[in-house]
Formats: structure tokens, C-alpha cells, sequence
């Protein structure tokens, strides 16, 4: 029996629980259930964390042994090392305490460790991922609420058949099976399913991570009991005028709702939607969230809702844009408790950032069928939750192969690879040095395909520097045919 | 093999800890360099610089930056959850290390400056945030480029060392001016934390304003530069 020893030189090494692996062309996905991060790695990388998967528990120098052959050995020795502590510190490996080792029967499962199994690993051909990473499922068009910016309502007309309970959880084993990693189920109002909880449940049983998008302030603790069993985030949607109108009550509300989902194991975050209303009392809305004990915000661009003139009303300029630009450090750095995010469609506020660090936060700007994927309340497959059209459906997730409509999918080709279209590559976007991680929001490029029009850095796309609600309509019927 | 992006979840951990060494006076030699090594796996150090960086909460340099400013690093700048530790370390008498001292404050959130001493050895810390801009325009973006191990031998013993890093650089400055007894930088960040503290307690405490130095055209650049990227309170 191997004498098993503990520290630095000679630890062991296993993959954490709550952990999905997924291969991709450039090497692999990492995905923490528990905590939501995600890791891309390269192909050597993701080598090592499978084979640390299918030995259960390896010992960390026989990784090291098996460096045989490479071209520079210190080197890779040296590169392996800082990746595994890396995963050690995000918690993606973990090194099992000798109780650990001796529950899993690892006497046996050390001298196998001593040499791990090397075997050939084969790697997806096909450039981009082989299945989304997060899946937007608009569960019901049903709300009993009706907030003026609400989006949906544009698109409610078509594709409101709700999936009954039976076909609702088939949806979530095509997902799982797929190897997508997030659900996040919105709506409408997604609370108005009364199997909800049930569906969230399964899909965690599942291995998916869930989230819960809702519009309501209030949230009943029963309610909040309910979903904790399946659900990991509860994303609140602000109703920024209920907020600004109702300050005191609607703060002590939110925090009841914030402090109670918190008491249930869920982690809480909000949307605001970035609307001239919400810009104009920007510092004062996020102050109130604070003081709701929120610490995690999502910035929303603000999207064309049912109401042609609440959009020209509400639609912040390119140079409103530009001085929230200038107003999210200073906001950051006063509130360094809350973790900002920002909304794909608004990747411009990004821009800035210096390429190497974007791509390392892994910030890629459009994820329209990409990184997400968008499901209706039928089942119809769209290539995000804004690019909604009777022209832009794909196929159905249960009457479909995803798989194949994933791949192949004409429409979901044109999104994905937006960038190489000449549209794109020479509008300004296409020369702009961030165009890798921002690229600007295809639905409200003019002509789809081409140059982001309310970035700040970009020009004016009409006398008064306003995009026209007719634009985005225009956008979002285009197909790929056009 | 390497790790291409990380992106943080749903969890409130949304940052990380890194930090910059630099040495100016001299370079470090082989046997200092592998006992830099030996504190983190992913550090890599060459003749002047060092970089640490931990992805999560718990996870920090064993044994604290302080030693290694003691003994091997002359500047050194850290960025945690947005804030900012810059240092500052040389030899000095005990009649400047006392000078240096009355610099020391506690002011708004903590910031302000901290004087540590280690026989000869001053540790002059300033924990500030700067200004979100600032730092952008500052810090580049040639990481792969410094760190590469292709051509560290070439840098020379010479005490004129500069660094392409302009955050260092400006500490460099700076940590030349503390040399010559010249503490304005110090004073600087006085005036942005330390003043509110100062009327706020001036009842209840004996606390005695730092002495303010004297104006001189003569490195003003590097006070102004430092002044513009603190963060006002």
C-alpha cells in the first residue's frame, strides 16, 4: 500500500462536486454549479481536469510524470502547476483529506492515482460551442403585471401556447442532455406556473444551475420555500417607478424579499433597466438597492417595448449612454460590495477595458446564439430572448434535434458568426479594437448585421443621435435571407 | 496548458487580489528569486519583478507582502475589491524614519498612510482608491510581455532601472522623493483622506496634522499625477 502524504509535493487531487465538464473545440468548459463560475481552458488543461474526473482522486506528481515527451518540460511542469492551483483556489479541484480518501476506499484509488490512465482524447471539430451555455426559457407570456417596458408584450401575440407540466420537464431533460449548463426561466411572470417549483427541482436534479427571473417586489416566504429546492438565483426585474415613487416601502419590501431568499439558500440578484427614467436617478436607485442588501446588479439596455412612444420617450441617447459610462466607476467604486454586470446588449460600456483583460473575464460582447439560447413559451428556439420573430425561429426544442439546429441552423449560424459577415466587418464596429468582446446588440444594429448605432464611440445615426423604434422592428424581421 | 477566461458567477466573489513587486535598487539574484518561487507556484520572478495574483477569498502571499519588501522589493502595488495598497520601501536613518512617521494617519475608511520600520528598512504604505479612469490609463495591458523569461538576462544591475508599468514607475518617483526626505506625495494623500478626519476629531483627539513640506516646482508632475488618481472620498 502507498504510504500517502500530504502538502505541496505530494497531494492528491480530486474534482469537486457540483462541477460539469463539457469538451469544446478549443479545449473545455469548467462549470460550478455551486457558484456559477465558468472557466474556459485549453485542450491540455481540460485533459488534466478529465482525467482527474475519471480517476476520482490522482496524485498530483504523477500528473507531473506523465509531461513525457513535451517539448519543454520545466515549462509545462510549471504551466500545469499554476493551472491547478488555480482550480484549487476557484474550487473546481479540491484535495481530499485523508477521511475523505479513506471513505472513497482509496487505498485502491491511491495506487491507481499513482498512474493515472492516460488516454486519447478526441475534441469537438467545429469552431464555436457545441451547445449553449445558458438557456433563456420565457416559460409563460402570462403576467399579471403591467410594467410600461415590458418587452414581452411585443412578442406575446405569437408563441404563447404554454408546454404542459409533462412536456415542460421533457424540455429540461433535451437540456441536460444537451449539456447546458444554466436554465433561467422568465416570462412573462414565471411565478404564475404553478409547477415551477416542480420543473426547477427536476432540472436541478438534472445537474442545471436555475434561475428564476421575476417581476415581483414581494415575495412570499412559502413561495420562497418552494423554489429553494430547485432554484439558485432570483433575479428580481426592478419596477424602477414603483421604486422611485414608493421609496421607503418598496426598499423595505424588496429587502423582506432579498433577506428572506437569502434565508432560503438563494442568492438574490436584481435587473435594472436602463431607461431615461432609471438614468436620471441612476445613483439614487442604486443606493436604494444597497440599502435593500442586494450585491448583485444587472444592467439591462433598455429594449423596445409594446408602446412606440414610451420607447422614444425612454430610450437613453448615445450620449446618456456615454455619461453612464463615465458614472459606473465612481458608482462602482462607492458601492464595492454590490457586483455590477452588464447586460451583452450594452457590451459597449466595456469597451474600454484593455482586450487581454476582457478575454480573460471572459467578456465576448453578443451572445445571441452563442453562448445563450432563447426558448418561448411553445418550445420555439430563437437565438435570444430579443430576437423574436416568426423569421428568426429555428425549430422547436422537442419536436427538433437542438443538436442539429444548434450546428446547422441557418439563422443560428448568421447570429453566431455575425462578425465575419462584411456587414459587420466593415461597418465601424468591425474596425473597432473591441469588436472581440463587444460588437454591439444585433437588434439594434440598423441594418441587423452592421454597426452598433448608440455605442457613444460610434456616430450619430440620425440628426438627433436617437435609434427609431421603427429600427429595431426593422432589425428583428430581418432574416437571414436579407 | 492554461486557463483562457474566467467568469464569475452568481456568487458575490467578484474579484480577486494581485500584486505588482518591483525592485529598483537591485535585481534580485538567483537565490532570492527562488525563494520568491517558492511562495506561490504561479509566480513567476524575474532579475525586478514579481506578480502574484488569488482568485478567491483566503487565498493570499504566505507570510504577508511585507517580508518580501523587507528584503528583496523596493515598490510594490496591490488591488483587492477595488482598493489599493501602494508601497514604498528603502533604508533610512532613524532620524528620517522618524520624520517619516508623522506622516502616518488613519483617515476616511481607513485610507491613509502607514509607517513600518524594520531595523534600517522603512515600509511606507498608502491605502487609497483610485479613480476608476486613472487606473485604466495607467496599468497596460503587456503582461505576457513583461513576464515573458526571454531576455531577463539582459537587464542590467544598473540602479536606474525603469519599468514600462506606469504605476510603478510613478511609485519609483515618488519612493525617490521619500529618499530625499522630501515627503509631499505623503502630504498629498493627506489632503484628499486625512483632512475630514482631522476636523472631525480635532475635539476629542490630540491628533497632529502631518507638517506640510515645502512647495518646490521640482517633481510636482509626480505629486499632481498621484493627487489625480486618488479617489475623493
Amino acid at each position: 500500500m502507498p504510504r500517502v502524504r500530504f502538502g505541496l509535493s505530494s497531494r492528491y487531487l480530486s474534482l469537486s462536486r457540483g462541477v460539469r465538464l463539457r469538451r469544446e473545440c478549443f479545449g473545455g468548459i469548467v462549470f460550478d454549479a455551486r457558484t456559477g463560475t465558468t472557466l474556459e481552458i485549453d485542450r491540455e488543461a481540460m485533459a488534466l481536469v478529465l482525467t482527474v474526473r475519471e480517476q476520482g482522486v490522482v496524485r498530483e506528481e504523477s500528473i507531473f510524470a506523465g509531461l513525457v515527451g513535451v517539448k519543454s518540460p520545466a515549462r509545462s511542469r510549471r504551466q500545469c502547476a499554476e493551472v491547478i492551483d488555480t482550480l484549487l483556489e476557484l474550487g473546481v479541484l479540491e484535495c481530499p483529506s485523508p477521511s475523505d480518501l479513506a471513505m472513497r476506499g482509496t487505498c485502491r484509488s491511491a495506487n491507481v492515482a499513482e498512474q493515472p490512465q492516460s488516454r486519447a482524447v478526441s475534441w469537438p471539430a467545429r469552431p464555436g460551442l457545441s451547445a449553449p451555455e445558458t438557456v433563456h426559457w420565457a416559460i409563460t407570456y402570462r403576467c399579471d403585471a403591467r410594467c410600461p417596458d415590458c418587452y414581452v408584450r411585443r412578442n406575446s401575440r405569437s408563441f404563447a401556447a404554454e408546454l404542459d407540466t409533462r412536456d415542460a420537464l421533457r424540455v429540461v431533460d433535451v437540456l441536460a442532455e444537451w449539456g447546458v449548463f444554466q436554465l433561467a426561466i422568465g416570462g412573462g411572470e414565471p411565478l404564475l406556473r404553478r409547477d415551477l417549483a416542480m420543473i426547477a427541482e427536476h432540472a436541478r436534479q438534472c445537474g442545471l444551475a436555475v434561475h428564476i427571473t421575476t417581476g415581483r417586489h414581494q415575495l412570499p416566504l412559502g413561495m420562497l420555500n418552494d423554489l429553494s429546492g430547485g432554484v439558485v438565483v432570483l433575479q428580481i426585474g426592478i419596477q424602477h417607478d414603483a421604486l422611485l415613487q414608493n421609496a421607503e416601502t418598496e426598499t423595505v419590501l424588496l429587502s423582506q424579499s432579498v433577506h428572506a431568499a437569502e434565508d432560503q439558500g438563494l442568492h438574490v440578484g436584481v435587473n435594472l433597466m436602463l431607461s431615461n427614467t432609471v438614468l436620471a436617478s441612476f445613483e439614487r436607485l442604486i443606493a436604494m438597492l444597497a440599502r435593500a442588501g442586494l450585491k448583485s446588479i444587472t444592467l439591462l439596455r433598455y429594449k423596445p417595448p409594446a408602446e412606440p412612444a414610451r420607447w422614444r420617450r425612454e430610450n437613453p441617447s448615445r450620449e446618456a449612454m456615454g455619461d453612464l459610462e463615465q458614472l459606473l466607476p465612481e458608482v462602482g467604486a462607492r458601492h464595492p460590495e454590490i457586483a455590477f454586470r452588464i447586460d451583452c446588449a450594452a457590451s459597449f460600456l466595456q469597451r474600454r477595458l484593455p482586450p487581454a483583460t476582457a478575454h480573460l473575464a471572459g467578456i465576448r460582447g453578443c451572445a445571441a446564439a452563442n453562448r445563450i439560447l432563447a426558448l418561448v413559451p411553445d418550445g420555439s428556439i430563437f437565438p435570444c430572448s430579443q430576437l423574436i420573430h416568426p423569421d428568426l425561429r429555428a425549430g422547436n426544442i422537442l419536436t427538433d434535434d437542438p443538436g442539429a439546429i444548434w450546428t446547422d441552423s441557418a439563422i443560428m449560424m448568421k447570429y453566431r458568426f455575425f462578425r465575419e459577415g462584411s456587414n459587420f466587418r466593415e461597418s465601424k464596429c468591425g474596425v473597432c479594437a473591441a469588436r472581440s468582446y463587444c460588437g454591439g446588440c444585433r437588434l439594434f444594429a440598423r441594418d441587423a448585421w452592421g454597426a452598433e448605432p448608440e455605442c457613444p464611440a460610434g456616430q450619430r445615426t440620425q440628426g438627433n443621435g436617437e435609434l427609431d423604434y421603427e429600427d429595431t422592428e426593422h432589425s428583428t424581421r430581418l432574416h437571414v435571407g436579407s | 496548458m492554461r486557463i483562457l477566461s474566467i467568469r464569475r458567477g452568481f456568487t458575490s466573489d467578484h474579484s480577486s487580489t494581485s500584486y505588482e513587486f518591483l525592485a529598483v535598487d537591485k535585481p534580485l539574484t538567483r537565490e532570492a528569486r527562488e525563494k520568491v518561487k517558492a511562495l506561490s507556484r504561479r509566480v513567476r520572478p524575474t532579475r525586478r519583478r514579481a506578480h502574484f495574483i488569488y482568485h478567491a477569498d483566503g487565498y493570499d502571499i504566505p507570510g504577508g507582502w511585507e517580508p518580501l519588501m523587507c528584503e528583496y522589493y523596493d515598490v510594490m502595488y496591490s488591488e483587492s475589491y477595488d482598493w489599493w495598497t501602494l508601497v514604498m520601501a528603502f533604508d533610512a536613518p532613524e532620524e528620517q524614519q522618524e520624520e517619516i512617521a508623522r506622516y502616518e494617519f488613519y483617515g476616511v475608511d481607513d485610507l491613509g498612510v502607514r509607517v513600518s520600520t524594520h531595523e534600517s528598512r522603512v515600509i511606507v504604505t498608502i491605502h487609497c482608491r483610485l479613480e476608476a479612469g486613472a487606473v485604466g490609463c495607467l496599468l497596460g495591458d503587456n503582461y505576457e510581455e513583461d513576464w515573458s523569461e526571454e531576455g531577463e538576462e539582459e537587464e542590467g544591475n544598473e540602479a536606474t532601472f525603469e519599468t514600462d508599468d506606469a504605476l510603478l514607475s510613478l511609485l519609483t518617483e515618488i519612493r525617490k522623493q521619500l529618499v530625499n526626505r522630501d515627503y509631499r506625495a505623503l502630504y498629498a494623500v493627506w489632503e484628499v483622506y486625512g483632512c475630514e478626519t482631522e476636523e472631525e476629531g480635532e475635539d476629542e483627539d490630540e491628533f497632529e496634522p502631518p507638517p506640510a513640506p515645502p512647495k518646490k516646482r521640482a517633481g510636482q508632475k509626480v505629486i499632481d499625477q498621484l493627487r489625480e488618481m486618488l479617489e475623493t472620498p
